[in-house]
């Protein structure tokens, strides 16, 4: 039997057990997620290990110069620190280490949002006016008019500055109101848009399993 | 103010002349003073009247009454009342009078108690005792009153001594005994007798007792013929027909208590006398108010036992008597009727006395019933029906709501299983089918079609150029990214021949970017580290991607397998992101697009950025397409096919692009369907309602 029929038939069968799912959750469900699970973790842990452990800390502790061996001392440190989280008696030691990653990160994903996300994207809806780059101004202008009205006002349905009116109820302003609700109709559309990707993926993940079946049994 | 006289007692201010108070009746002139009528005091050579009470005369009852003679004697003999005479001494001194009402007892010495037996010894005795103090009283009627003031220089020694040792013996009046044989042998009348009713006056307790027909002037005001009451006479029944109970033990006490007894015997404690007693006292202020209202009620109405001729009169009750009723006898309301207020006390010492106690603590009025209230609710309808509301809501709290659920949850597996037969049946069959019923999309059908551009981007790559590729999906959505991702790099590599660098920055892209190369690519040929290499695994998440995007060569030195892929052929010594042609990101997620647009674009220079991405992601990374910050953007199956018809070589795309047009149909027509069946089940229910 060769490798690839025994991978062809675990996969087949594995398949078999997660579409068991139809009928409720079962064993054979549950066993084919565990395998999963187990595998997933399993490879990542010898992924860790050969592509980032051993590359990055092993290997210039065992033959790294002595500049290499000291610059990895602190690493070192708060890796070890951060493995004190493992004992609750022990965990506050893994704070620091935990206080790092987190800052780091935050700092790095609110510059990258920044720089990256927030500044280029309004910048881009304003440039949507600028007509010289447009063979149809007119077309842009309507098109462009659209995009700005749906930005304006799909942001102005997350305003939830209000007032306390004469009957006693806390309501926004009724411009604001309206504003919000022809925003509310393009949030609608917008995930609409993602209702029908997420489908889309899902439908497409269900043809490739009946490829795989074609392929394994020469159908395909 | 100075004809008026200030009560002791209440306080309210009197006429001179008033011998009671006009507020509380309580006496206001000392009775040492000239008294009127029967209480006028006995002139010298004055035999004295005999009284009749009530009860008779004493006298006559000790003489005809032999069966109750030796009870009342010897109720009367000093050994026995001794109790009850220093009781009353006792409580008198405390009260602060006493060293003046009983300077003459006081003064006496102390006779030893056992000479008293002798006195009541036999009958016999007890008659000239009583005999001897009636003879008594008359002698002491003969004392002069009228003398004239006797000089100090003309006062006896005793006398001197006497003034003297008034004001030590006024601070320990009581330390002193009592003694019956102080009694003066000039008058057989005891001296105790003359000291009730005196006003306070110095006593000599040390000084020898002297006969009467020696007593100076100065005392004679003060001697007890100013009570004008026979002490035989008006002794009032309470105290003497209460037989004592010789069973009970009777308290021991010395000769010198033993020795007061007949004093108090023979009654002759008068309501004025005590009433001079109590108008001195420092009276607190409900016994004094309570004794006003109680005095007239006592002698207003005589108890039907006083007129029927009972042994107790209420008129000879000791006013201090009076003075202790109680006071919620004067807190009767009016409306009690005669129920309440006909109630006469038959025992003890407020027998004869009507409405006097209450019938039940607290001045209740035992005769009235307590006024009924009715414990029915009066509410009104509406309040009614609130009620009967509010006690349905309460009970459905209670009451278990059987559960519907499993005919919902029978329902929706039902409607699983269907959903899933027809997905089955018609993608499943359309797909085995092998058909082609569904044409692919056509190029520029839509403005700004993103796969135009990103063909255009993949046309402009330069040949042989090093290309990083990411892959950064899970095995989830492996088939569709392989399906997305597989015409636009057999156009790549067909066309371009670049050399790949690969890298992923979750654990499984090594795996997928080998199966993918492997299987999906398997026409192109590429062999690993000859035309692509395998970066392997980022750590770091979007930190890791930043210090990629920086410095690709130092963050991740060695390949997948540890070989140094930078100084490979594949890279050609490339150290920098921008040093690359293209960067392609294969995603599933906008979330990873996004890390590596934000982080990897500022350093990207000028390689052109390409996303590949699933359906579900590419509608959220569109805007970065429309903003230039990325040049190319295949989303779906959609765009795949697209590619395809651009490359002009059917692949994956073709072959799942029937049973992903008739999957989406079927997905369209259920939840038209569905929306029309709510519709319909809505239609109904609203019927209904309005048919009830």
């Amino acid at each position: 039997m060769s490798p690839d029929l025994i991978v062809g038939v675990v996969a087949f069968l594995l398949t078999l057990m997660i579409f068991s799912y139809l009928i409720g959750d079962n064993p054979l469900f549950r066993v084919a997620v565990y395998i999963f699970v187990g595998v997933s973790a399993g490879y990542v842990a010898a992924v860790a290990f050969q592509q980032v452990l051993w590359p990055d800390l092993g290997y210039p502790l065992v033959y790294g110069t002595a500049s290499q061996r000291a610059l990895l001392a602190v690493p070192l440190l708060l890796s070890g620190l951060l493995l004190m989280k493992v004992w609750s008696p022990f965990s506050r030691l893994g704070t620091p280490s935990m206080a790092v990653l987190v800052g780091v990160s935050a700092a790095v994903a609110i510059g990258g949002v920044v720089t990256g996300t927030l500044i280029p994207q309004i910048g881009a809806t304003i440039n949507l006016f600028d007509l010289r780059a447009s063979t149809s101004p007119a077309t842009t202008l309507l098109n462009d008019g659209f995009i700005l009205v749906g930005v304006v006002t799909t942001l102005v349905y997350f305003h939830f500055g209000a007032r306390t009116t004469a009957d006693g109820s806390v309501r926004r302003l009724g411009l604001i109101e309206w504003i919000a609700f022809i925003g509310s109709i393009f949030l609608a559309l917008a995930l609409g848009v993602l209702f029908a990707g997420v489908y889309s993926a899902a439908l497409t993940a269900l043809i490739e399993r009946f490829h795989f079946f074609g392929t394994f049994f020469g159908l395909g | 103010m100075a004809d008026m006289i200030k009560c002791s007692v209440c306080g309210e201010n009197n006429p001179a002349d008033n011998e009671f108070c006009k507020n509380c009746q309580s006496r206001l002139q000392s009775l040492s003073g000239p008294s009127k009528g029967d209480n006028a005091p006995l002139q010298a050579g004055q035999v004295p009247t005999k009284k009749v009470t009530s009860e008779g005369d004493f006298s006559e009852t000790l003489a005809d009454d032999k069966s109750s003679a030796p009870s009342t004697l010897t109720w009367m003999t000093p050994q026995e009342s001794a109790p009850e005479k220093d009781g009353l001494a006792f409580w008198l001194a405390e009260t602060g009078q006493s060293p003046a009402s009983f300077s003459d007892e006081t003064a006496a010495p102390v006779q030893p108690a056992a000479s008293t037996p002798e006195a009541s010894s036999s009958n016999a005795d007890k008659s000239d005792w009583l005999h001897d103090l009636q003879s008594g009283a008359s002698t002491f009627d003969e004392t002069p009153v009228d003398q004239t003031p006797i000089s100090s220089d003309e006062r006896p020694d005793w006398l001197k001594n006497m003034d003297a040792g008034a004001a030590s013996f006024e601070q320990k009046p009581v330390e002193q005994p009592v003694s019956q044989s102080q009694s003066a042998p000039a008058s057989d009348v005891p001296d105790w007798l003359r000291t009730f009713g005196e006003p306070p006056a110095p006593s000599t307790p040390s000084a020898p007792a002297a006969p009467s027909g020696e007593m100076p002037q100065v005392v004679q005001p003060l001697e007890p013929a100013d009570v004008g009451i026979s002490p035989a006479v008006d002794m009032p029944d309470w105290l003497s027909s209460p037989e004592p109970d010789e069973s009970e033990p009777q308290p021991q006490e010395s000769g010198q208590a033993s020795s007061a007894a007949p004093a108090f015997a023979d009654g002759s404690l008068s309501s004025g006398d005590v009433d001079a007693i109590f108008g001195s006292l420092q009276m607190p202020d409900w016994l004094s108010s309570a004794a006003a209202p109680s005095q007239p009620l006592a002698s207003e109405s005589p108890p039907p036992a006083a007129q029927s001729g009972a042994s107790i009169a209420p008129a000879d009750l000791p006013s201090w008597v009076q003075a202790m009723r109680p006071v919620e006898a004067t807190l009767l309301d009016t409306n009690s009727g005669e129920s309440v207020d006909s109630v006469v006390e038959m025992n003890g010492p407020l027998a004869g006395l009507q409405g006097v106690l209450p019938a039940m603590p607290g001045g209740m009025k035992p005769s009235y019933r307590p006024e009924s209230h009715s414990i029915k609710l009066n509410a009104s309808e509406e309040q009614l029906a609130h009620s009967a509301l509010l006690e349905q809501i309460l009970a459905e709290e209670t009451t278990p709501v059987p559960m519907k659920s499993p005919s919902t949850i029978l329902s929706q597996r039902v409607l699983r299983w269907v959903i899933t037969a027809f997905l089955f049946l018609f993608v499943g069959g359309i797909f085995f089918a092998k058909t082609e019923i569904f044409a692919l999309p056509s190029r520029g059908q839509l403005l700004n079609d993103e796969t135009e551009a990103t063909i255009s981007v993949m046309d402009s790559i330069p040949e042989g150029a090093p290309v990083l590729v990411v892959f950064d999906y899970e095995p989830s959505l492996a088939g569709e990214l392989e399906a997305v991702g597989a015409p636009l790099f057999n156009r790549l590599l067909l066309l371009k021949h670049p050399n790949l660098a690969i890298v992923s920055t979750s654990p499984t892209g090594s795996a997928l970017a080998e199966r993918f190369m492997s299987t999906t690519l398997k026409g192109r040929n590429y062999q690993r580290d000859v035309q692509y290499v395998d970066l392997g695994y980022l750590a770091g998440g979007l930190a890791g991607v930043y210090d990629f995007a920086q410095n690709p060569t130092k963050v991740m030195p060695f390949g997948a397998d540890g070989s140094a892929v930078w100084n490979s052929s594949v890279l050609q010594g490339k150290t920098r992101l921008a040093e690359f042609s293209a960067v392609i990101v294969l995603t599933d997620s906008a979330e990873a697009g996004r890390v590596w647009i934000e982080q990897a674009g500022p350093f990207r220079g000028n390689a052109s950025f390409v996303v590949i991405s699933s359906a579900q992601a590419g509608p959220m990374l569109m805007p970065y397409l429309q903003s230039a910050q990325i040049n190319g953007l295949v989303a779906g199956l959609n765009s795949a096919a697209k590619v395809e018809q651009a490359n002009g070589q059917p692949g994956l795309a073709r072959r799942y692009w029937d049973a992903y047009s008739l999957g989406l149909l079927v997905a369209v027509a259920f939840m038209f369907l569905g929306g029309l069946w709510n519709f319909f089940l809505g239609l109904q229910a609203r019927r209904a309602q309005e048919a009830k």
